[in-house]
Formats: C-alpha cells, sequence, structure tokens
C-alpha cells in the first residue's frame, strides 16, 4: 500500500477523532463522563474492559424488544378472515335434545303423586301405565322416617314463617342464622367433635371441604371405591392421588409404604387418607381401627366421609366411629357427611377440630360463596338429632331390627333361587344393595342396566318401588357396580319385609330365567 | 373378586393433576421445568397473579433506589465501615435480598389457584414470563447500576471489586432470557424439586 494513503486515513481518522471529542466535549454532562472514564481506568485496562462488557449488556437488554412465550403460537388474522370465521359460525342449541338412553333413564324414574311417606301413589312410565299406582316404597333415603315427622313437621312451619324459605347469602355475608349457629353445636356435641360447620348442599360438602385443605403436591390416599363426591373433591383439589384396593388394608399399606418412599426426598407436604364410612357405592364399611394404626404409623391424617352412616350406623346412629370403641373423633382430622340422608333434611356438615373449623369459615369455596341453607332445614336436622340422642325414642332400635330382619329375608330368599343375587351391602344395614350375579353379568353397560331396570319395573307392578342405584357413569373414574337399592324403613312392618322379598324373586326369577 | 375389587385405573385423563411436572433428564445437573398442562394453565388464569403484579407499580420502582440509600446510609453509620466497605456491603445485601425474592423462592404466599405455580419463581411469574418487558428491563439494570457505582465508590480496589463482581453476576445470570425455567439440581445437595 503506498505511505500516502496511509498517511491520509491516519489523518481523516485523527480530525474524526478531534471534531467527535469536540462534540461530546460540548454536550452537557459530558464532562462528569469524561472524569469517571479517566478516573476509573487507574491502569487497569483489563478491569475496565469487564466493566464496558456489562455495560455493553445493560444496553444491549434495554434496546431488547419484547419477547412473549404466550403468543408464540398467535395467529394474526386479516379482517376477511375473521368475517369468513365469524359467518362460518352456528350456534350450538342451549339444551341439546335428549339421547335415547337418556330418555329411557328420565322415564325410569318414578313419579310420586302427593306426600312422600312409606306407601306412596306412583307413576312409573318403563312398566307402560300412566295412571298412579299405590306402592311400598322401598327407595327412600329417609332410613328414619324424620321427614314425615309430625313434630318436626310443625317445627319446620314455625321456622319458615319467622325466616322464610331461604337464607338469601353466603354465612359470611348475613346468611349465618341462629338456627345454624345452633344446629352446628348440636351435631358437633353429638357426633363428639370439637365444632362443626354446616353446608348448603350435600353433594357439594365433600367436593368444597377437600379442595380447602388440599393443593397441587400434597397427596392424597384414597380408597378405590370412594363415591363420585369426594373423587370431584380430589379431582378438583389438583392433589397426587394413589389409589388402594376398595377396604383392601393390606393394599392401603403397601401403597402407604410407595408412596412414602417415593416422596421421601421432596418436601414434606399435607398427606390425608381419604375413606367412606358406609361406602355409597357399595354399602360397606371399612376397618377404621386398622386405618387410623396406618395413619399414625405413616403419619397420615385421616378423612372419612360419613354421609350414609349418619344415622344408620351405631347404637345411637352417631356413625362409623361407635362401633370402634377405640377409635375416638379425634383420631379423625376430618369429617363431613350430609342431612339429606338418614336425616330426612338437607345440606351438609364437616366436623373437627376448631381449627379445622375456622379455617373453613373463610377457605372453603362452598361456605364462602354459597348461600347458605335455608333456616328450616337446620332446625329439621337439629331436631332429628335430637331425636336420635334421646334412646328412649326407640328409632334406632327398629331401624337396626327392621335391616337385619330384611337382611335375613333377602339372604334366604336368594338362597332358594339359586343366588341369582349378591348382596354386597353389610348385612346390618338398612342401605341394601344388591348385583346381579357373576354367571348372569353382562360386559355391556346398557344391557346390565335394562335388566335391573325389568326387574324394578317387575316389582312396581306387583306393589314393591326399589331402584337401580343410579350412577353418572360418564363421571365415575372408578368402574361401578350395577346394583339395585333396596331401603329399610322404620315404617315397614314385617308383613312388609316379608312382602318385598318375595316380590323381588319373584321378579328375579321372571328376568333371569 | 368382584369388577370393583380389581385394581382401579389408575391412568385417567383428569385425576392425575399434579403427576411430577418436573422431569429430570439422566446425569443431568441442569433441568427445565416442564410447560404447563392445560389444567395448571386454567389455574394459573383462575385470577390475576397478585404475586407478580405489584412490580409494575411505580413505588415498587422507586423502593428499590430507596432501599439502596438507607441501606448505605445504614452501613456509612456503622463505626469504623470505610466507603469501600460500605459500598460493598450495601451492594452485597441487595443483591442477596433480590436473589432470595426473585429467584430462590417458588410459589406464591397466597392460595388462589390450588399451586398453580408452586414450581415458578416470582421472576418467571413476572409478565407471565416475557421476556425483555419495562420491569424487567428495570430490574436488570438496578444490579447493574449499582454495581457499577460502587466499584467506583470504592476506588477500585482489587478484592472489593471481585466481590461486587460476583455478586452482580450471581444477580443478573438468573434474570437472563436462557436461565429461564432454568434449575440446578445437585443430588444430595439441593432438595428434589417439589412435585
Amino acid at each position: 500500500m503506498d505511505q500516502s494513503v496511509i498517511n491520509d486515513w491516519v489523518s481523516y481518522i485523527n480530525d474524526a477523532t478531534v471534531v467527535t471529542g469536540d462534540f461530546f466535549r460540548s454536550l452537557p454532562g459530558s464532562s462528569i463522563i469524561i472524569r469517571y472514564i479517566k478516573s476509573s481506568y487507574q491502569d487497569d485496562p483489563i478491569r475496565s474492559i469487564w466493566e464496558a462488557l456489562l455495560f455493553i449488556f445493560a444496553v444491549h437488554y434495554f434496546l431488547a424488544s419484547k419477547k412473549s412465550y404466550l403468543k408464540k403460537n398467535y395467529v394474526p388474522l386479516s379482517e376477511r378472515e375473521v368475517d369468513e370465521l365469524v359467518n362460518e359460525w352456528e350456534p350450538e342449541p342451549l339444551v341439546q335434545p335428549l339421547q335415547k338412553s337418556e330418555q329411557w333413564d328420565l322415564s325410569s324414574i318414578p313419579v310420586i303423586h302427593g306426600a312422600a311417606g312409606v306407601k306412596v301413589n306412583a307413576v312409573l312410565n318403563t312398566t307402560g301405565t300412566t295412571k298412579p299406582k299405590q306402592v311400598l316404597n322401598c327407595a327412600s333415603n329417609d332410613f328414619l322416617s324424620f321427614a314425615n315427622d309430625e313434630s318436626i313437621k310443625a317445627k319446620a312451619v314455625e321456622v319458615i314463617r319467622q325466616y322464610g324459605v331461604g337464607s338469601c347469602g353466603p354465612p359470611g355475608f348475613y346468611g349465618q342464622q341462629k338456627a345454624h349457629i345452633s344446629f352446628e353445636s348440636t351435631i358437633s356435641k353429638f357426633m363428639g367433635a370439637q365444632d362443626a360447620i354446616v353446608y348448603a348442599q350435600a353433594f357439594n360438602t365433600g367436593t368444597s371441604v377437600i379442595p380447602s385443605f388440599l393443593k397441587r403436591g400434597d397427596i392424597v390416599i384414597a380408597d378405590a371405591g370412594i363415591n363420585l363426591s369426594v373423587q370431584k373433591g380430589i379431582q378438583m383439589s389438583r392433589v397426587t392421588v394413589r389409589w388402594y384396593q376398595h377396604n383392601d388394608m393390606k393394599d392401603l399399606e403397601k401403597v402407604l409404604e410407595q408412596t412414602n418412599k417415593e416422596f421421601r426426598k421432596r418436601p414434606l407436604t399435607r398427606r390425608f387418607i381419604i375413606t367412606e364410612a358406609l361406602f355409597e357405592n357399595s354399602g360397606d364399611s371399612p376397618d377404621l381401627q386398622k386405618i387410623v394404626e396406618l395413619k399414625y404409623k405413616y403419619k397420615y391424617r385421616l378423612m372419612l366421609d360419613e354421609t350414609w352412616s349418619l344415622g344408620i350406623l351405631g347404637k345411637t346412629g352417631r356413625g362409623l366411629l361407635e362401633e370402634y370403641p377405640l377409635v375416638s373423633r379425634d383420631d379423625i382430622e376430618i369429617t363431613f357427611g350430609s342431612m339429606a340422608h338418614a336425616l330426612g333434611g338437607g345440606g351438609g356438615y364437616c366436623i373437627g377440630s376448631r381449627s379445622v373449623v375456622k379455617h373453613q369459615r373463610i377457605g372453603s369455596l362452598a361456605v364462602v360463596f354459597s348461600a347458605s341453607m335455608p333456616a328450616y332445614l337446620a332446625v329439621c336436622a337439629e331436631a332429628a338429632i335430637e331425636e336420635l340422642s334421646d334412646t328412649s325414642s326407640g328409632r334406632m332400635a327398629k331401624l337396626h331390627k327392621n335391616a337385619v330382619r330384611l337382611n335375613e329375608i333377602l339372604a334366604t330368599a336368594n338362597l332358594r333361587s339359586k343366588n341369582k343375587l349378591t348382596i354386597i351391602s353389610r348385612p346390618d344395614s338398612p342401605y341394601i344393595l344388591v348385583k346381579i350375579s357373576e354367571k348372569y353379568v353382562d360386559e355391556n353397560y346398557g344391557a346390565m342396566e335394562k335388566k335391573l331396570q325389568e326387574i324394578t319395573d317387575e316389582c312396581f307392578k306387583e306393589g314393591i318401588m326399589i331402584t337401580r342405584s343410579k350412577r353418572l357413569q360418564q363421571y365415575e373414574v372408578i368402574p361401578i357396580e350395577h346394583t339395585l337399592k333396596i331401603c329399610a324403613s322404620i315404617d315397614h312392618s314385617e308383613n312388609d319385609l316379608n312382602f318385598i322379598g318375595s316380590i323381588l324373586f319373584k321378579a328375579v326369577n321372571k328376568v333371569l330365567p | 373378586m368382584s369388577k370393583s375389587h380389581s385394581p382401579p385405573p389408575i391412568v385417567t385423563s383428569n385425576i392425575q393433576a399434579g403427576q411430577p411436572i418436573h422431569r429430570r433428564r439422566s446425569s443431568s445437573i441442569i433441568t427445565h421445568i416442564e410447560p404447563e398442562t392445560i389444567e395448571e394453565q386454567s389455574d394459573q388464569a383462575a385470577l390475576p397473579n397478585l404475586n407478580a403484579t405489584w412490580v409494575h407499580g411505580k413505588g415498587a420502582w422507586v423502593i428499590h433506589i430507596v432501599i439502596i440509600l438507607i441501606l448505605k446510609i445504614f452501613y456509612d453509620l456503622l463505626p469504623g465501615v470505610t466507603q469501600e466497605l460500605s459500598w460493598t456491603f450495601t451492594n452485597i445485601t441487595y443483591v442477596t435480598g433480590s436473589y432470595l425474592m426473585f429467584h430462590y423462592v417458588t410459589g406464591i404466599p397466597f392460595e388462589f389457584n390450588a399451586g398453580a405455580y408452586d414450581s415458578l419463581s416470582m421472576w418467571e411469574q413476572i409478565d407471565n414470563g416475557d421476556q425483555y418487558t419495562p420491569a424487567k428491563k428495570f430490574l436488570l439494570g438496578v444490579p447493574v447500576g449499582l454495581f457499577l457505582i460502587s466499584t467506583h465508590y470504592s476506588h477500585y480496589d482489587l478484592k472489593t471489586f471481585v466481590l461486587n463482581f460476583l455478586a452482580c453476576v450471581a444477580v443478573v445470570i438468573p434474570k437472563l432470557p436462557g436461565s429461564h425455567r432454568m434449575r440446578l439440581t445437585v443430588p444430595d445437595l439441593t432438595p428434589q424439586t417439589p412435585i
């Protein structure tokens, strides 16, 4: 390269530097920056390079434009495309027409004309007639006949006159009435717990209690035969679930051991065992004593669903705990259940320690956001519990007598008809579930339900109202048994019970030859 | 044995919620948090994330400057603390605090979405994980600026320079888009990631 060209370049760069230098010095505040750079250099070029790099990085970061992860899959549409999509859209009907199976399901529900009780006038469309027929009611959950008790009815009328039929607000927002508070103290005393809280709706008790105590990362060990409400509660709480085989204590222990091993190095989170005192799906009870032992051994808490057992199990109707004298209410952290079954009212309850209940008052969705239960339901349920506490009334004794008797009658009749049915519920429970024996089992869901409905129809024609156990198959996560539900009530006489046995097996023999 | 006594189908669509979302690559100490499932996304979107939205407030920006000034005044008041040490302490205290707050603690202190944010640090929650947003630019600029100032006023003493520089880098690296949802796991040292 020519020497003169290089000289030209050098003088050009010099000039440019001088001009920019002058320009920079003319800027306001430039003297501070120059002083900073001069004093920061301090004969240490490496350190200055580090600082400069950091500074350049910061400037680069500031100048970068926003990068969104959420909009990565965002498809921009032109106005025309938007119009096209809008025109193409056809709204679905608000109410879908019923499918054939749904129509059949609907027509298989008996309609009662007049008041409910032990003898009712009812129409069952699947039997082919639309004339009301007097039948013996063996499908009611009102086992103790509280719904037909005259003194309780009178109390309800009185309370409706005073408070009306609705509470018009959640408990935290003017919905808490004297009747609720009084019921809470009654049921907590009756069940032997520190405190209680009342829920407006039975099914929503479990679905609200469980998510209020459990969240992602917590662990639930649940019985595989648990009812739908608890399943939904578990699902909504987003916990990690491990299932153990229905009422299998060995399997429970295995699952507890495996789970504890699996989560040993993870942060300690809440761990619960959830089971049901009287299973809605199978009518049996777990070995509570063993569960409590395992719970302490593996450091879990216990949640018990007493929906069906209150007013059914135990000498005085206090539920499963009454059968296990060694288990105290304090061994079960959370118990919830419903007043809509044996108490003949409506709504649900949750009992436990004071802190368990207090947490729910502001932490349980159904308590915070749902209008509380109508006052008269609380008063009726309270009256029912007072009646139960009064052992001289003899209701529980009568119920147990009828339950055992009906179970005996059904078992003998079943034996006579070559065990075409299998009774899967407890032999002392008035909530009797029977299923069709293996030999006649059809894997097809619809076919099994049809067979059970035929038995129900035959019984209805002969004057007995029983029912299929209605399940929401599409929501169940666990395969469910197809069962018939037969309920013993204290209003059934010995003749009635014999009648149920003979009619049921006449129908069974007809449907399952 | 009846039907319900056979083992239940444990792998069903919904009930599996809460399975480990955090899969570890074998023999690797670097893991990335898996993207959220639909269920988690809907839980996250249930309410505005109050744990992250406040960083956009004016006060939330000013408080950083105020805290730094208060720290500086506090260390100046301690007897025997030179200018060099005072700036270094200020820098390190601020950096430690902001590291704990933005990068160490995960989840949110309030409970309204069943723990849908449990595996994300606060930095990852800000702006729903978007990068180069104004709040993130500011929050990255503060430690860098504080480092440049503190090293300047500590007169480029080599020891304090190294300390300040390391502290600054420790808080800048987790803020980079490249470290988004990234976790370092040292077996037997760091606790296993929450499920």
